[in-house]
């Protein structure tokens, strides 16, 4: 029983366990399977998905729009070339990252904590990849001709500039898509297993059963499997700093005052996972509410998840306090002049917005209160997407809009189109997220089982 | 049981004296040196100094830190780390000879230079001598101050039998990791970056913070297999897991090493701008670009795949050998650091950078085992680890 109440060995103030008591396996298989295959189409859940797959019908517009007439819809001009398309596509990266985090480097820390989050952590992790793919792919302008970023051998001349980010950026995208879905599913493979034999209509059976991969459980299954997910694992931890690393080259190889600054790698690194626990916890809030899943996302999750949050906000602060601090240091004009434009120029809200969401509000996660009360927690988790949102257009459009010449400054204004995309990748993602729920067990059944033998037994 | 400090008394006493005598014939040798050359003296005095500095900045770093995520690993190395926090006061004493050295090291502090020259004017407000010396005086009295507060509270709640941790403890641990990254940075900044004070990089203060922790896990690994060899019964309790986990404490900073400064490398490159270039241009394309050949073989290549094994990481003495590499290597990448910004033509390094961090090195080791010695017992005590591995035995 000590063990239930504090697994680790701080021996602090004893942490809630984290798994409710008495939840033997068949009471977890019934509960998590329950989700999937005798769903009770709640109004929620109706009402949530009508919302998504509406917003989501907004970006199918827009893309037909935009294919149609092109990028100029959108609120993009001279000098500020990139704005929403980059913006959404790394805010979008950055959520993602924290599905990898929590489900390759929790689990090679052995925190056990993660069992019970990670499962949907991940699929977030796929659908964010997927709304940001969008961004890039729809910017070229011709997506049709999109397959030209991949080195082949053609006769056509186009060449890739090797030494560019943007097309490091193509590969480190692409392979952390596919070892990201590759990831989920093995995981998935001892669920679906377990949906296929509980299922009771033909077709659903049918398809979980091609899905299972003809999973048996037996113990060469296990023995693979096992070497499997630790090998995805290992895969995917080095992905969580190369993507966003990449992500960040974009923007710091070039010459622009306000990009060129070496503290973007670590920074946006930092930026993502702490945008991308905000997002765990916006989603994990209203599910475990939803489908009575606190005994399995407990307070501890919670708590965790928050303090997570807080370390990260504070390395972004550092981030942010060391370009000041260089602006002024580095004694160039322009980069002085890029910085108290930001903080001062007529988009001076936008920084001191992204400040306040960012730096200030978090500060409030010290207090074990508020990282006890969920109802605050989802409001943080919500200001700190926005705040992350804030900083990529701080980032990027506060650095383009006043060019090196005075003749050249422009202001940008998003257009309807532009908020239409955005808008509609997150009923996308959401519509994607609601069908997750509605199909797929959202907390990994086999390893509950085992933490749930842990958690009873002590662990050996 | 716990095993008393007493019991390896003896042996520490022999090791201070060594370091004693290390120490003095050093100090003896890099005051022949300020006599016959000044400026190398002072160089090779900062950096046997940004070295040394490391370790008593990375251990409270570390206990902090350890405050807040828990962990065998930190227990086992605990009264190591807290003695390094101890050596705080010592460094405050041997930055001294570096207040003499201003006008070698620092162009700023040349009133003819700085009247010509429109990057350094913007920044005389800072970087004048008045306020760099306010700036050390507050960097060593928050050091010393913070350091010695957190030990206090820790040391009460240990005589207390009461949990190594509180929330009140834990919110001064990460507070205070905060405002050290901060300090830290400023003072990297103030001492090392501002020899070349038309260069800024922001990433800098975070690769020479990663270079600390990494050096003081190193300086940890070495001196806990060094007492393990001493007292047996305190060998009985560092099971080969600990190891294995300051193991992969020390191929985590190599790679946080190699990553933020591979990061800044890539990026200067890329832009290629003069003003940034240039701390490269001399680093990389001139006869100095011998030391990140080896840089990138030693202190990346090699210690990774060394790290990557567990059989090494559980053996103590293999992975003191890689903990000694690594701390050489530490100290060559502090030289490439310093030197090229005074030796701009080509590689150039003198007997003093060497014999400055020994001599250094063995005043601070006497002074370590001091602190050490300080302690009652080899682990600290009431600490649930402890309970759990009695449970075991």
């Amino acid at each position: 029983m000590e063990r239930l109440q504090s697994p680790d060995v701080r021996g602090i103030a004893p942490n809630p366990p984290v798994l409710a008591k008495g939840y033997t396996y068949d009471a977890i298989t019934e509960k998590i399977s329950d989700l999937s295959l005798n769903p009770k189409l709640t109004r929620g859940w109706l009402g949530g998905f009508s919302i998504a797959i509406t917003l989501a019908g907004c970006m199918v517009v827009a893309i037909i729009h935009l294919l149609f007439t092109g990028v100029g819809i959108w609120g993009n001009n001279q000098p500020v070339g990139w704005a929403f398309d980059i913006i959404n596509f790394v805010w979008w990266i950055g959520i993602g990252h924290a599905g990898t985090l929590i489900s390759a480097i929790l689990l090679l820390l052995k925190q056990n904590w993660r069992t019970s989050i990670n499962r949907f952590a991940e699929a977030m992790t796929i659908f964010a990849v997927a709304c940001a793919g969008l961004y890039p792919l729809l910017h070229t302008g011709r997506p049709w001709l999109d397959y030209w970023l991949f080195p082949f051998p053609n006769s056509m001349g186009v060449q890739q500039q090797f030494r560019s980010p943007l097309l490091w950026d193509v590969f480190a995208i692409s392979t952390y898509a596919s070892v990201s879905a590759l990831y989920w599913f093995v995981g998935l493979i001892p669920d679906l297993a377990v949906l296929r034999d509980r299922a009771v209509k033909p077709v659903a059976r049918k398809i979980y059963a091609i899905l299972a991969l003809g999973w048996r459980g037996s113990a060469q299954h296990w023995r693979r499997y096992r070497i499997a997910y630790l090998v995805l694992a290992g895969l995917s931890t080095p992905l969580v700093l190369s993507v966003h690393t990449i992500v960040s080259f974009d923007f710091a190889e070039s010459l622009i005052p306000g990009w060129h600054t070496t503290i973007f790698p670590p920074y946006f690194v930092a930026g993502a996972i702490y945008s991308g626990f905000a997002m765990v916890l916006s989603l994990c809030i209203p599910l475990r509410k939803a489908y009575g899943l606190e005994g399995f996302i407990t307070a501890r999750h919670l708590n965790n998840m928050a303090k997570v949050m807080l370390a990260m906000g504070l390395v972004v602060g550092y981030g942010y306090a060391m370009e000041a601090f260089m602006a002024w240091y580095s004694g160039s004009p322009h980069e002085m002049g890029m910085f108290i434009n930001r903080t001062t120029g007529p988009m001076a809200w936008s920084y001191w917005a992204l400040i306040a969401c960012n730096i200030v509000i978090p500060q409030t996660l010290w207090l074990r209160r508020a990282r006890r009360s969920t109802l605050w927690l989802f409001i943080i988790s919500i200001v700190v997407n926005v705040g992350m949102w804030l900083e990529r257009f701080v980032i990027i459009v506060t650095s383009l809009y006043r060019d090196f010449i005075p003749s050249s400054w422009h202001t940008y204004v998003p257009t309807i189109w532009d908020f239409a995309m955005f808008f509609g990748t997150i009923g996308f993602f959401l519509t994607l997220f609601f069908l997750f729920i509605r199909y797929v067990p959202v907390i990994s059944i086999a390893e509950m089982r085992e933490l749930s033998h842990e958690v009873e037994h002590g662990h050996h | 049981m716990n095993e008393q400090i007493e019991a390896i008394r003896p042996r520490l006493n022999s090791i201070q004296q060594r370091a004693l005598i290390v120490g003095v014939i050093g100090t003896a040798g890099i005051v022949a040196g300020a006599f016959m050359d000044s400026e190398q003296f002072y160089r090779s005095y900062l950096i046997g100094y940004l070295f040394w500095i490391g370790i008593p900045l990375g251990s409270f770093c570390l206990l902090m830190l350890h405050n807040l995520v828990g962990g065998p690993w930190g227990f086992t190395i605990r009264r190591l780390l807290e003695a390094g926090a101890k050596s705080l006061p010592l460094m405050a004493i041997l930055f001294i000879p570096l207040l003499f050295g201003t006008h070698t090291l620092y162009e700023w502090t040349h009133a003819d230079i700085v009247a010509k020259d429109e990057v350094l004017k913007n920044k005389e407000f800072y970087f004048n001598l008045n306020f760099f010396y306010v700036r050390v005086a507050i960097y060593f009295l928050f050091w010393i101050g913070y350091s010695l507060f957190i030990l206090r509270m820790m040391r009460r709640r240990e005589k207390n039998g009461e949990s190594p941790v509180s929330p009140g403890l834990q919110n001064l641990s990460g507070l205070g990791i905060v405002l050290f990254a901060i300090t830290i940075t400023l003072a990297v900044i103030d001492w090392a970056m501002s020899i070349e004070p038309h260069w800024s990089s922001t990433i800098y203060g975070l690769i020479l913070i990663i270079g600390q922790a990494l050096l003081t896990f190193c300086f940890t690994v070495i001196m806990v297999a060094s007492m393990m060899g001493m007292a047996p019964k305190f060998a009985e309790r560092i099971r080969a897991v600990y190891f294995n986990d300051l193991g992969n404490f020390m191929l985590a900073f190599t790679l946080l090493w190699a990553y933020t400064s591979l990061s800044q490398l890539i990026i200067i490159w890329g832009a290629n701008l003069p003003e940034e270039a240039t701390w490269y241009s001399v680093r990389l394309y001139t006869s100095w670009k011998i030391v990140p050949i080896v840089l990138f073989a030693f202190h990346f290549f090699a210690p990774f795949f060394l790290l990557l094994s567990r059989k090494i990481k559980r053996n103590p003495k293999f992975l003191m050998r890689v903990a000694m590499l690594l701390i050489v290597m530490r100290l060559v990448d502090l030289i490439w650091f310093i030197e090229p910004a005074f030796n701009r033509t080509g590689f150039h390094v003198s007997w003093m950078d060497f014999v400055a961090p020994i001599g250094i090195g063995g005043i601070f080791v006497y002074w370590f085992i001091g602190r050490l010695k300080g302690a009652d017992t080899m682990l600290p005590v009431n600490t649930p680890f402890l309970a759990q591995q009695a449970e075991h035995h």
